[in-house]
C-alpha cells in the first residue's frame, strides 16, 4: 500500500481500551482510497466526518475493520468556480463542511439555498464535522432536496476516471456503486440568477436537530405572463429517498398556477412522492404535506 | 419573574455545574476498579430454560460474574413490593429484566463477556396493553393476576345524579409513556470497605430507603452499607427506585474490589422507569346553571412489568380526578396493570399530569357547551378557601385555587387577546388557553413519611446544617442556604451543609413529592430557637455579655441591634475555638409530614400547591404543526424560597410538559421500546420552547398558616398539557385528546389534507 498511512484507532468509543481496534487508513491520493477500498472490500468503509457511521455504530451496526480516511484526499478539499463543458459551475469539495458551506462567501452569494438547507441539518458540533460528501453519498441527507432544485452534479471516481452525472440520475439508481468515492458536487452557475426563484422547507420532529420527516425543495421561474417557465420540484424524508418529482413538473409547466392546477399538482405530487409509512409517521401524512408546502410555495412564487 | 424583597442569588452548586468543574457520582474512579456490566433479557416475556456462564468467565480480563444464585439475600426489590427480582430464575416479564452481571478489567471486555453469556429461553405471549392484560384468558404476569392495584372513591349518587343534569361531556384520554430524560443516566461506583462494610455512590432519591433494599438483597446489616447519593445530574423521579445499585453491590463483593457501572443511553431507555401510559374516562355532568353535579371517572394504567411506586401513582390520580372543583357527586375508579412493558413509576408530578390532563380536558368542553368563558366556567365551581380536599378530606386552608386563576385572568387575558388578532404568517392560525389545577405535597396519609433535620455548631465555626435530602439539580442546596441565611441573618459563608450521604446526615424521608424544601423548612422552625439559645449560651459563657443581648449575624454574634453597625461580639471561628472541651452543640428534629387528620383515602393530602396556566400556540394548516409561544404560570405555594430555583422549576417543569405534550413517546411495540434513544426520543429544544416564559408567584397564604413554603418540584408540569390543548382547540377547532398532540391528527381534522385550501 503505497500512499498510505496506518494509524491504531483508539477513542472512537468511549472507556477503556478496544479489544479489536480498527485499522484507519489514511491516504493522501483518490487513488490510492480507492484501492484500500478494492483490497478490503466488504471489510472497509471510506470515513470522512464520521458523524453518519458514529451514529450507526451506537445502534450497534458492525464496526468495519478497515476504515479508509478520506480526510487527507486534496482532490475532495476546496470550493471555487471552475468551467464544465464551457458552462461555469461551482464546485464544492465533497469534504468541505457543512459549516464551512455556510461561511464560504461563494456559497453564501451563489447558493444561498444550501446555506437554509444546512441550517436545519443536526446541531453545530455534528456540522463542524459532517461533510458535504457524506451528507450525498448517505443518500438520505437533508441537503440532497436543496441540491436537486439546483440541478446539481457528482463527480464520481472509479478508480481511473471522475465522472459527472446528474444528481437527479444518481439519486435513481437504488443500488448505488458503493466503491465509487465522491469527489466533488458542482452547481450551475446560472443558478444564482434568480434566488428568490428557490424555496427549502424541513419538517422534523421538533423545531431543531431532528430528523426530517418531510423535506421540499424546488425551483420555479415565471415569466411576465404568470407561466411558469422552468421547473423544478424535489421531495425526501425520514426513510424515504430523496426524488425530483418529474411527473408533477411536467403537469406544471407552461401553465399559470390555477385552482385547477392546484389541484392536479396537489393530486399528482402525492401520487409521485414514493413516501413509506414508518413506526412515527404515515405514507399519506408525508405525502399530504409535501404537497401542501410545495403548493404553497409555488402559490408565493406564482399566484 | 419579580419577588419583592429578594436578590438573585446564585445557587451554591452552580458555577461548579456550568464549568464543568463538579464530579458527579459516575465521574469517580477508585485503585483497581472493575466495570460492571448487566445482561437484559432479550425478549419482553419468556420462561429461562438455563442461563450459561461459563464462556464468560473464561474471558480474559473478566473478575467476577453473577447470576441469581450469588444473591445472599432477598432476589427482590421494589419501593413498595419488592416483586422484582434482582436477577431473574426462571421468567422474564419485560426486556429491562436482569440475567446476570459482569465485572471486568475494562468496559469493552465486559461488554464482550455479556456476548458470552448464552440464556436459553422459551418465549411467552407478550401482553403489551393492560386492556388485554385484563382479559380473562390473558397470560397471568404475578401469582396474584395482572392488577396491581385497584382503586376506589365514592361520594353521593353519581349514575342517578347525572339525569339531573342539563349537559354531560364523556371523553376518554390517552396519555403517553414519557422518558425522565435526565442528562446523566444510571450509575456510579460501589466500594467494598476494608472492615467488610460497603459504600455505594450512586445517585438515587432516597439514601435509606436504598441502604434498606441493598441491605436485604445483601443479607446484610444496614448500618454496614453507607449510601453517598449526591449531587445527581436529575431524577426527575426517575432514579427513585434501585436501579444498577444491586449489580454493583454484588459484584464488588464478589471480587473484593470497586465495580463501576455507568448505563449508556440504550440501556438506560431499557431499563429505566418511565410515566405511567393511561387511558382515562371521565363522565362530567352541570347543570343549567353551569354547576358541576357530577363526575364519573375510570382509570387504566400501564405499570409495565413491576410495582415499584405504581399503586401510589394511581392513588395520586384517583385523588386529584376531582382537582380543585367541587362535586357532589363523584365516583373514581382506578387500575393499574401489570404488563411486558417497560416499567412505569415515579416520575415528576406522580399520575397529575394525566389526570389533569383529562380533568381539565373536561372542563374546557362543559365551557364550551354552555357557551361559557372557560375561566368564568372553572371560577364558578372552584374550591373556596375552608373548602374540603379531592376526596372529601381536611386541608390546610387554601385559596390558592382562585388566586392563580385571577392572576392569569389579570395578567394574560388582554395580553392574549392583543395576540390572537395581530396578523399571523399565511396558514397560520393562532389560539390561547388556560388551565387549572392543585397537587398535593408530601407521600400522603398513611404512608411512612418521616422528615427531620439537624443543626450542629461544627468545630470549625460553621453552622453546620445536615439533611438527608438529595441534590438532582432541582435547587436544594441553594434551598437550605437560603433558609439558613435567612433564619441567622449569617453569611452563605459560615454555613456547611451536609447532605445525601447515610453516614453522616439525620433521617429526612425521601427527595421526592416535591417534599423537601417544605421539609427544611418545617425543621428549621423546629430547631431554630433551640440553636440559637444554645450558641447564645456558649456565647455569654466565652464573652460574658449576657445571651438576652445577643443576636446572630455575619460572621458571628452580635450585640442586639448592632450587626453591621458595630463590631462582632465574637466571631463564630473564635467561638468554636473557644468552645469548652466537652461542650457542643447539636440540634436534632424529626417529624413527619403534616396529613389531614380525618382523611379516608391512603396517600390523599394536606397540603397542596396551585398552578394556572396560559398557553398561546400557532398551527401551521400545511403541517399540523404547533408551536407554543408563550407559557406563562401563575403558581401558588406559599413563600418564594429561593426566586430562581423557584423560577427554574416553573420553566423547566412547563418544558418538560410541553415536550410531554407536543412531542414525547417512549413508544413500544410488543414489548419493543421503537424510541431506543434520543435519535427517536425527542425533548425539545431551545428553539421549541417559547423565548419568554413568565411566572407568578403567588406568595400570600391564608391568614396564620403555620405550613410555610410549599414544594414546587412538580407543579410547573402539571396543567400545562391540557392549556395547549385547549389553545389548539381555540386556534383550529378541534379537540385534543390524544398526547403528544398528532400533527397528522390535527391535519386530519381541520379538513385540509383533502386539498381545501387550494380549492
Amino acid at each position: 500500500m503505497n500512499n498510505g498511512k496506518e494509524l491504531a484507532a483508539v477513542m472512537i468509543r468511549q472507556g477503556a481500551t478496544m479489544l479489536h481496534s480498527p485499522t484507519v487508513w489514511l491516504p493522501d491520493e483518490l487513488v490510492a482510497a480507492w484501492e484500500f477500498k478494492q483490497t478490503y472490500g466488504s471489510e472497509a468503509s471510506f470515513i470522512a466526518g464520521g458523524t453518519l457511521l458514529q451514529t450507526n455504530w451506537v445502534k450497534n451496526h458492525a464496526f468495519p475493520p478497515h476504515l479508509i480516511s478520506l480526510a487527507g484526499i486534496k482532490a475532495l478539499h476546496g470550493v471555487g468556480k471552475e468551467l464544465v463543458h464551457g458552462e461555469t459551475v461551482i464546485r464544492i469539495g465533497a469534504s468541505t463542511t457543512l459549516q464551512a458551506c455556510r461561511k464560504e462567501s461563494l456559497l453564501v452569494q451563489q447558493a444561498p439555498l444550501l446555506e437554509e438547507a444546512i441550517r436545519t441539518i443536526a446541531a453545530p458540533a455534528i456540522r463542524n464535522r459532517a461533510t458535504v460528501g457524506g451528507n450525498v453519498g448517505g443518500r438520505f441527507g437533508d441537503i440532497i432536496p436543496a441540491l436537486l432544485a439546483m440541478d446539481a452534479s457528482l463527480a464520481l471516481f472509479d478508480g481511473t476516471d471522475t465522472r459527472l452525472v446528474a444528481l437527479s440520475d444518481w439519486i435513481k439508481d437504488s443500488e448505488p456503486d458503493r466503491d465509487s468515492i465522491l469527489v466533488y458536487v458542482t452547481i450551475p452557475e446560472k443558478s444564482s440568477a434568480r434566488k428568490e426563484a428557490y424555496f427549502y422547507r424541513k419538517i422534523g420532529y421538533r423545531d431543531a436537530f431532528s430528523p426530517s420527516i418531510v423535506t421540499i425543495s424546488g425551483y420555479c421561474y415565471v415569466n411576465e405572463e404568470k407561466k411558469i417557465e422552468e421547473i423544478r420540484l424535489a421531495v425526501s424524508g425520514g426513510t424515504t429517498q430523496p426524488q425530483r418529482l418529474i411527473k408533477s413538473e411536467q403537469k406544471l409547466i407552461s401553465s399559470c398556477l390555477t385552482t385547477e392546477k392546484k389541484a392536479i399538482a396537489f393530486q399528482s405530487i402525492t401520487a409521485e412522492f414514493a413516501a413509506a409509512t414508518d413506526s412515527f409517521t404515515t405514507a399519506e401524512y408525508k405525502k399530504t404535506v409535501a404537497a401542501n408546502l410545495i403548493i404553497s410555495e409555488l402559490m408565493r412564487l406564482a399566484g | 419573574m419579580n419577588i419583592p424583597g429578594q436578590k438573585k442569588k446564585i445557587r451554591p452548586d452552580g458555577p461548579d455545574k456550568v464549568t464543568g468543574n463538579l464530579k458527579y457520582l459516575t465521574d469517580l474512579t477508585f485503585p483497581n476498579m472493575l466495570y460492571g456490566k448487566i445482561v437484559r433479557s432479550a425478549l419482553p416475556h419468556a420462561e429461562i430454560l438455563s442461563i450459561s456462564t461459563d464462556e464468560a468467565v473464561k474471558l480474559p480480563g473478566v473478575q467476577a460474574v453473577v447470576t441469581y444464585q450469588d444473591v445472599p439475600g432477598f432476589n427482590g426489590f421494589g419501593i413498595i413490593f419488592p416483586d422484582q427480582p434482582v436477577l431473574c430464575k426462571n421468567r422474564v416479564r419485560y426486556l429491562g429484566d436482569a440475567l446476570a452481571a459482569v465485572a471486568a478489567d475494562t468496559e469493552e471486555i465486559a461488554e464482550q463477556a455479556l456476548q458470552l453469556i448464552k440464556v436459553d429461553y422459551k418465549p411467552l405471549p407478550v401482553v403489551d396493553c393492560p386492556e388485554d392484560a385484563l382479559r380473562p384468558n390473558a397470560p397471568r404476569l404475578h401469582p396474584d393476576g395482572n392488577i396491581l392495584h385497584h382503586a376506589h372513591y365514592q361520594k353521593g349518587e353519581v349514575d342517578q345524579s347525572f339525569q339531573d343534569c342539563s349537559v354531560i361531556v364523556e371523553e376518554t384520554y390517552e396519555l403517553p409513556r414519557q422518558m425522565h430524560a435526565y442528562m446523566e443516566t444510571e450509575g456510579g461506583v460501589i466500594v467494598p470497605e476494608p472492615n467488610g462494610k460497603l459504600t455505594v455512590y450512586v445517585g438515587t432519591q432516597h439514601g435509606f430507603k436504598d441502604r434498606f433494599q441493598l441491605a436485604r438483597i445483601l443479607n446484610m446489616p444496614e448500618t454496614d452499607i453507607r449510601v453517598v447519593s449526591s449531587p445527581m445530574g436529575g431524577s426527575f423521579g426517575g432514579k427513585d427506585e434501585l436501579n444498577i445499585q444491586p449489580y454493583g453491590a454484588l459484584l464488588a463483593l464478589a471480587t473484593n474490589r470497586p465495580v463501576k457501572i455507568h448505563q449508556s443511553r440504550q440501556e438506560s431507555v431499557r431499563a429505566g422507569l418511565k410515566r405511567h401510559p393511561m387511558k382515562i374516562t371521565m363522565k362530567t355532568g352541570v347543570d343549567k346553571q353551569g354547576n358541576l353535579r357530577a363526575h364519573k371517572v375510570k382509570i387504566i394504567a400501564d405499570t409495565g412489568a413491576y410495582a415499584t411506586l405504581g399503586p401510589a401513582v394511581l392513588d395520586f390520580a384517583v385523588e386529584h380526578a376531582p382537582g380543585p372543583y367541587m362535586i357532589p357527586h363523584i365516583e373514581i375508579e382506578g387500575f393499574s396493570v401489570f404488563t411486558n412493558n417497560g416499567v412505569a413509576g415515579e416520575f415528576r408530578g406522580f399520575g397529575g399530569n394525566q389526570i389533569t390532563f383529562a380533568l381539565e380536558g373536561q372542563m374546557d368542553r362543559l365551557a364550551e357547551k354552555l357557551q361559557i368563558d372557560p375561566i368564568e366556567f372553572r371560577q364558578k365551581n372552584l374550591r373556596k378557601a375552608n373548602d374540603p380536599g379531592p376526596l372529601g378530606q381536611r386541608i390546610a386552608p387554601t385559596n390558592g385555587a382562585l388566586e392563580v386563576l385571577q392572576a392569569i385572568k389579570q395578567s394574560h387575558s388582554e395580553e392574549a387577546l392583543v395576540w390572537k388578532a395581530a396578523p399571523t404568517e399565511k396558514w397560520k392560525k393562532r389560539g390561547t388557553g388556560i388551565a387549572v389545577t392543585m397537587h398535593g405535597g408530601g407521600l400522603g396519609v398513611d404512608r411512612v413519611d418521616p422528615a427531620g433535620g439537624r443543626l450542629s455548631f461544627s468545630k470549625e465555626g460553621k453552622i453546620e446544617v445536615a439533611f438527608g435530602f438529595e441534590e438532582c439539580g432541582q435547587g436544594l442546596l441553594g434551598v437550605i442556604e437560603a433558609l439558613v441565611m435567612k433564619e441567622f441573618a449569617c453569611e452563605a459563608s459560615d454555613i456547611r451543609m451536609v447532605i445525601g450521604d447515610t453516614a453522616l446526615v439525620p433521617v429526612s424521608g425521601s427527595s421526592t413529592a416535591s417534599r423537601a424544601t417544605s421539609m427544611v423548612w418545617h425543621a428549621l422552625e423546629r430547631m431554630k430557637d433551640s440553636f440559637r439559645t444554645q450558641l447564645f449560651e456558649l456565647t455569654q459563657l466565652v464573652t460574658g455579655i449576657s445571651a438576652d443581648q445577643l443576636e446572630m449575624g455575619p460572621g458571628g454574634i452580635w450585640r442586639r441591634g448592632e450587626a453591621t453597625t458595630s463590631t462582632l461580639c465574637v466571631s463564630f471561628s473564635e467561638l468554636a475555638e473557644k468552645m469548652p472541651n466537652g461542650r457542643s452543640i447539636h440540634v436534632h428534629t424529626s417529624f413527619n409530614f403534616p396529613t389531614s387528620p380525618d382523611a379516608t383515602v391512603g396517600g390523599s393530602h394536606f397540603l397542596y400547591a396551585f398552578a394556572a396556566v396560559m398557553a398561546h400556540v400557532e398551527v401551521d394548516l400545511l403541517t399540523g404543526k404547533v408551536k407554543v409561544c408563550a407559557l406563562d404560570q401563575a403558581v401558588a405555594a406559599g413563600p418564594v424560597v429561593t426566586p430562581l430555583g423557584y423560577r427554574g422549576q416553573i420553566e423547566g417543569g412547563g418544558v418538560m410538559a410541553l415536550g410531554y405534550t407536543l412531542m414525547e413517546e417512549a413508544k413500544m411495540e410488543e414489548g419493543i421500546y421503537l424510541t431506543d434513544n434520543f435519535d427517536s426520543y425527542w425533548i425539545p429544544t431551545i428553539c421549541d420552547v417559547p423565548y419568554q416564559m413568565n411566572v407568578e408567584a403567588i406568595e400570600k397564604l391564608i391568614e396564620g398558616d403555620p405550613f410555610g413554603p410549599r414544594g414546587v418540584g412538580e407543579i410547573g408540569t402539571v396543567a400545562v398539557a391540557p392549556a395547549i390543548a385547549r389553545a389548539i382547540y381555540d386556534a383550529t377547532g378541534c379537540w385534543v385528546k390524544k398526547l403528544p398532540v398528532s400533527p397528522e391528527f390535527l391535519l386530519k381534522s381541520i379538513s385540509l389534507g383533502e386539498m381545501k385550501p387550494w380549492m
